[in-house]
């Protein structure tokens, strides 16, 4: 009995180790599926993670944003003095006029790096996981 | 005052383990059962610009400038390459396909238009190695 006492324990710590520990958004948002997403370890920055929910509204650290929060927040960021960088975690079905304001109000105020969260798939997998807007023909 | 010692008759050393196990198991379970089955997040890097001409911000000079402009009415996305409307994705994909890889594609979305299609856009050009590609912002 002993290896399979051995095997559960490393798994209990194989889980252990894996699970997150940070509380998880509460924000709950569709991400778009990309197949060329990247896992990204940049610890040396400042990171703003910005939601946007399938309304358009915005959030940051749990608490919705109006435009001029967000840019007053991100000017504050800016001159702390630490190189900023923006993350974009919008829902698929969410408006990207809205997605393109926030990539402006981030250049506006300096910051040049900007992400934009999705869910990684396999490679090919990437398109609609959520109710597809059908594509129309020419 | 002697103490007594009671001598532990050699060979019976029994060690109770049948709670420890059933905890193990318990945790097993749990961690099985909250593991999240859910595609990780990643990030897809961006690059903003901002005016009128976007290829104008880009500091190298562009080998082609490729407008991408995607346009949504009522539930069909309607993709453009150039101002030319592409029948869809797949033929949006085979156009890209034959692009130098130096190319600047500028991803323009209309107000309506919904992030998903973008960002699977987006992913597109990455997957086919045009990794110069820009959202104007203005």
């Amino acid at each position: 009995m002993t290896p399979m006492i051995d095997m559960a324990f490393l798994l209990i710590t194989f889980f252990v180790m894996t699970m997150r520990l940070t509380a998880s958004q509460e924000e709950k948002v569709t991400l778009p599926r990309a197949d060329q997403a990247q896992t990204t370890h940049e610890s040396q920055l400042a990171i703003v993670t910005v939601v946007v929910d399938a309304k358009g509204q915005i959030f940051t650290a749990g608490a919705e944003r109006t435009i001029d929060e967000l840019d007053g927040l991100l000017r504050d960021r800016v001159a702390a003095g630490k190189e900023v960088k923006v993350v974009l975690r919008a829902d698929a079905r969410s408006p990207f006029e809205r997605v393109r304001r926030l990539m402006r109000l981030a250049a506006e105020n300096g910051i040049e790096k900007l992400s934009i969260s999705a869910l990684k798939v396999a490679d090919g997998a990437a398109g609609p996981a959520v109710a597809p807007a059908g594509e129309g023909a020419s | 005052m002697r103490r007594s010692h009671r001598a532990r008759p050699q060979g019976t050393f029994d060690l109770q383990l049948t709670s420890l196990i059933d905890l193990v198991f318990l945790l097993l379970t749990y961690f099985l059962f909250t593991m999240a089955l859910t595609a990780s997040e990643g990030v897809l890097p961006s690059k903003i610009a901002i005016g009128e001409d976007p290829s104008e911000q880009v500091e190298e000079e562009p080998a082609d400038d490729v407008m991408v402009r995607i346009v949504q009415t009522g539930d069909a996305v309607q993709y453009f390459v150039d101002d030319w409307p592409i029948a869809g994705f797949a033929e949006l994909v085979d156009r890209l396909e034959r692009l130098p890889k130096d190319s600047l594609i500028v991803i323009d979305a209309a107000p309506t238009v919904q992030t998903e299609p973008v960002i699977r856009t987006y992913n597109q050009c990455l997957k086919l190695g045009l990794k110069r590609v820009v959202f104007p912002v203005a």
